[in-house]
C-alpha cells in the first residue's frame, strides 16, 4: 500500500524512564492524525516499549489497587496508536532493532512489532520523507 | 539546509547544551537558514521571564522559539510567565516542520 508521505522515528530510550518517550509517542499520534504514515526504529532500550509482559501495579503506598492506579503501560499506547493509524487509512510500522531484542530477552512484543536491522532503518530512513532521531539525554 | 528545527528538552540550568543550541540556532539564522528552537520537556523552564539567557540572543537574531503547552501546564507555568518573542504551540509543530522538511534535530 502507497501512503501519501512517511516519517521514520528512531527512539532510544527504555520504558518508564524518560519523558522525552511520551514526547515522541505524542508526535506520532499528531502526525497519524494528520494522515502521516510512521515508521519506527527502536533500538538498545526502546524495543522494550512494546513488550507485551508490562503490567499494571498497585500503589500500596498511596493506597490503590492496580485498578484505581491505572498505571500507564506503553505497549497499550502502542497498540492505540497502531489502532488509531489503521482508523485513519495509514500505518504505524514498528520494527525493533533484533540486536538489541536479543540482549534484553525482548522477544515477546505486542502485534505489529517486527525485528529488524540496523540496515531495516537505513532503508526506511531513505524511503521516508522525513527522519526525526530521539536519541537518548 | 533549508531550515534548522531544534528540539530542546533540557533544562539549561542543569545543562549547557541548551546555550550551545540557540547558538547554532542564531549562528544559522545569521546566514540565512531559518531556525527554530522548540522547548520541550524541561527545556520550557528556559521560557520564563528571568535573568539574561542564550535565548535572548536566539530571540535578537531571528530565530523563532516556541514552547510547547504540555510541558507549561506540567510544571504550572502560565502564558503569562513568558519571555517576549516565545510562543505557545503543541508538537504538532514538529510535525510540520519534518513536512515542510526541515532539519529536526532532538536534544
Amino acid at each position: 500500500m502507497k501512503y501519501p508521505r512517511t516519517f521514520t522515528i528512531v527512539l532510544m530510550d527504555a520504558p518508564f524512564e524518560a519523558s522525552r518517550t511520551a514526547t515522541a509517542l505524542r508526535v506520532i499520534d499528531a502526525a497519524v492524525r494528520r494522515g502521516f504514515a510512521i515508521n519506527v526504529f527502536a533500538y538498545e532500550g526502546a524495543v522494550l516499549l512494546p513488550f507485551s509482559h508490562q503490567q499494571p501495579h498497585a500503589n500500596l503506598v498511596h493506597g490503590r489497587d492496580a485498578e484505581e492506579e491505572d498505571h500507564p503501560l506503553p505497549r497499550e499506547w502502542i497498540a492505540g496508536l497502531m489502532g488509531l493509524a489503521a482508523k485513519r487509512g495509514t500505518a504505524l510500522h514498528w520494527i525493533n532493532c533484533g540486536l538489541c531484542v536479543d540482549e534484553r530477552g525482548a522477544g515477546e512484543a505486542i502485534d505489529g512489532v517486527q525485528r529488524g536491522t540496523p540496515a531495516d532503518l537505513w532503508k526506511l530512513a531513505s524511503a521516508s520523507d522525513n527522519t526525526l532521531i530521539v536519541a537518548t539525554a | 539546509m533549508q531550515e534548522l528545527y531544534i528540539v530542546e528538552t533540557r533544562d539549561a540550568v542543569d545543562h549547557t547544551e541548551p546555550a550551545r543550541m540557540a547558538e547554532l540556532a542564531a549562528g544559522m539564522s545569521r546566514i540565512g537558514v531559518p531556525a527554530t528552537l522548540f522547548l520541550a520537556e524541561n527545556g520550557a523552564f528556559a521560557a520564563r521571564l528571568g535573568h539574561q539567557c542564550p535565548l535572548d540572543e536566539a530571540l535578537a537574531a531571528g530565530v523563532q522559539v516556541a514552547v510547547d503547552g504540555f510541558a507549561l501546564d506540567e510544571r504550572g507555568i502560565g502564558a503569562d510567565q513568558l519571555r517576549d518573542g516565545i510562543s505557545v504551540e503543541g508538537v504538532e509543530g514538529i510535525v510540520d516542520a519534518l513536512e515542510r522538511g526541515a532539519t529536526v534535530m532532538w536534544r
